[in-house]
């Protein structure tokens, strides 16, 4: 009998308390996002290919290919080449846009509208219309452009080291508008007293912003770096729209490498080493795991958990 | 006054010269040449591919910098729309970004309902742990998530594609909703349990009239992140009646590069649907992803 009711106290509190709420989300979340990411580990250390689905277990060989694979290591040098620049561009831009659409000017609204547009297209397309704008034929816009001024025909895209500029700016286009808007956001946070006693004091523009507008600013700047960085390291379908890697593979990334590894070149058909592209998944996982925890860490969203 | 004016009297007080006068009159003037030059960096490659989707192919190749055409024409949409199945790729974009948008927003309410109104000793470790999942772009799992929707047997699938989509941004949506939540004062829960409502009649009838701004940017924010979406999908689904514009996309612009005019209009297809929402809807969507981004 006591036990009984102690059963029946137990089930009540449960139902009354926020299991219930929690599990239907908790338990589709576990599965289509804590399993694949786990799962993942266990298939880099299989030789699975994508045909046939059994699998023998083949230890870190997987891992020690890629440290080897000139592909691999290519893909990788890039991406942290491709990802430092972009992300520090588009952060400059972004940032210097937002101090000056700041100001009390006429049309900044239309100005931050125009400018934040590019923020709406998908990377698949930005990289689609970069490659059309930078057509080599007759038909590019951006050697017309040049023209006047006796530059070009510029390679663009055909020579390995004007593609990894391409890439890159290409993707600040995409991304600036974001880190503008974001930034904007913080600068209208200041306190306007702080700002007038730093006038009174005499001190310069940029002495204003660089002792007391940065400052003032640091969780929001590392946050924004710390998304963009996330987002950059993980590119594929800007790079694939845009140069399909090319030319031979100067601006492979590694996301890039993993999807031609895992799935060939054209969607379906091609390589399908499952196991060697899972390897590569890890290896982007654990580098985004550490800018994610080093954004948890920071823990700017603190406020929200009480 | 923002602080970038700050120098402008410090500056003439100590120099008293008139140099400085006519540098602070050239200033606005200034700033619009640079405000205009970022503008025109950002919206004319977009101008730019609205001429040449409206031009003749052989304009483009001899005049690609012309804005106008000598005889503009929608020659390449209704070509775009009659030879490829790009119509039916825009109604199944269109499923897979509302209906994705919607399953998270479904699980989101009834989660971020648990996390606000009760307090337990799990919730700041499960809070946390949704947010690393948040951070982890779906790009990362491509391979594991392919495996899994054929094991479950929802490769290929519609209704498959679109609870992926759904679960992917379910901890994007609990993070914003319990952000709404949290505003809504206990107070009104109280008095709706006096006069005997049940906690989910609470949720469906008092808290979600108050929150349906907010759900409404969410679903903005999500509907354009699902429209764009192109990684997974391109490996998930195999019927080509199924495939979203992203990928009727790629396989049109990847196959080859002869028709300038029909590339520049298949690209723009793409983005004409989210640029009005972002046009019209740009405060909603702003507010709604700033929110989510700091928190």
């Amino acid at each position: 009998m006591k036990s009984c009711s102690a059963v029946r106290g137990f089930i009540s509190s449960f139902v009354n308390g926020p299991w219930p709420w929690l599990i239907p989300a908790l338990g589709v979340l576990l599965l289509f996002r804590g399993y694949p990411l786990g799962n993942q580990f266990w298939l880099a250390m299989t030789d699975m290919k994508i045909a046939s689905g059994d699998a023998s277990f083949v230890g870190f060989e997987n891992f020690s290919f890629l440290f080897s694979d000139p592909n691999y290591l290519t893909a990788l040098g890039f991406t942290i080449l491709f990802t430092s620049f972009s992300v520090f561009g588009s952060f400059v831009l972004g940032f210097g846009l937002a101090l000056m659409l700041n100001r009390r000017m006429t049309g900044r609204v239309i100005y931050r509208m125009g400018i934040l547009t590019t923020w709406a297209i998908s990377s698949l397309i930005v990289g689609y219309i970069w490659r059309l704008m930078l057509n080599e034929s007759s038909a590019g816009v951006l050697n017309g452009l040049l023209e006047p001024f006796g530059i070009g025909p510029v390679p663009w895209l055909s020579d390995p080291n004007m593609a990894q500029v391409s890439v890159i700016v290409a993707d600040i286009w995409r991304s600036t508008g974001f880190t503008m808007i974001f930034m904007l956001g913080g600068l209208q946070t200041l306190p306007s007293e702080v700002l007038e006693a730093a006038k009174m004091d005499g001190a310069k523009g940029w002495q204003t912003l660089l002792y007391i507008v940065m400052p003032l600013l640091k969780p929001l700047i590392a946050v924004a770096l710390i998304f963009s960085t996330i987002a950059t390291f993980n590119v594929y379908e800007l790079v694939l729209a845009l140069s399909s890697g090319g030319p031979g593979n100067a601006t492979s990334t590694v996301g890039f490498e993993m999807y031609r590894t895992a799935f060939g070149d054209s969607m379906n058909a091609g390589l399908g080493l499952i196991g060697r592209g899972a390897a590569m998944g890890v290896s982007m996982f654990l580098v985004t795991l550490m800018f994610a925890l080093i954004y948890i860490r920071a823990g700017v969203f603190a406020r929200d958990l009480d | 006054m923002t602080w970038i004016n700050a120098a402008d009297n410090a500056d003439e007080k100590r120099k008293g010269f008139s140099f400085s006068m006519l540098r602070k009159k050239l200033k606005p003037a200034y700033y619009h040449v640079w405000a205009i030059a970022a503008f025109t960096v950002f919206v004319y490659p977009l101008v730019w591919l609205t001429a040449a989707s409206l031009k003749q192919n052989w304009e483009i190749y001899r005049e690609p910098l012309s804005l106008t055409s000598s005889a503009p024409t929608l020659d390449a949409y209704v070509e775009l729309f009659r030879t490829t199945p790009f119509l039916l790729y825009t109604l199944n974009s269109l499923l897979y970004a509302a209906a994705g948008a919607m399953v998270s927003i479904g699980f989101g309410i009834v989660t971020a309902y648990g996390f606000s109104r009760h307090k337990f000793p799990q919730r700041k470790t499960l809070m946390i742990a949704i947010l690393a999942a948040q951070l982890m772009p779906g790009l990362i799992a491509a391979i594991p998530t392919y495996l899994l929707m054929r094991e479950i047997g929802l490769l290929d699938s519609r209704f498959g594609l679109i609870l992926l989509y759904g679960a992917l941004s379910i901890p994007f949506a609990v993070w914003v909703l319990k952000g709404h939540f949290d505003t809504i004062p206990t107070e009104l829960d109280d008095s709706a349990r006096m006069d005997g409502a049940s906690k989910l009649r609470t949720l469906l009838q008092i808290h979600c009239p108050l929150l349906l701004p907010g759900i409404s940017s969410l679903f903005l924010i999500l509907f354009v992140q699902k429209w764009s979406e192109f990684a997974l999908v391109s490996v998930l689904l195999r019927d080509p009646d199924k495939y979203p514009l992203s990928v009727g996309t790629y396989l049109l612009l990847g196959a080859d590069e002869s028709d300038f005019r029909l590339m520049a209009a298949a690209s723009l297809v793409n983005i004409i649907p989210i640029l009005t929402l972002f046009v019209f809807l740009q405060r909603y969507l702003v507010a709604g992803l700033t929110k989510g981004a700091v928190k």
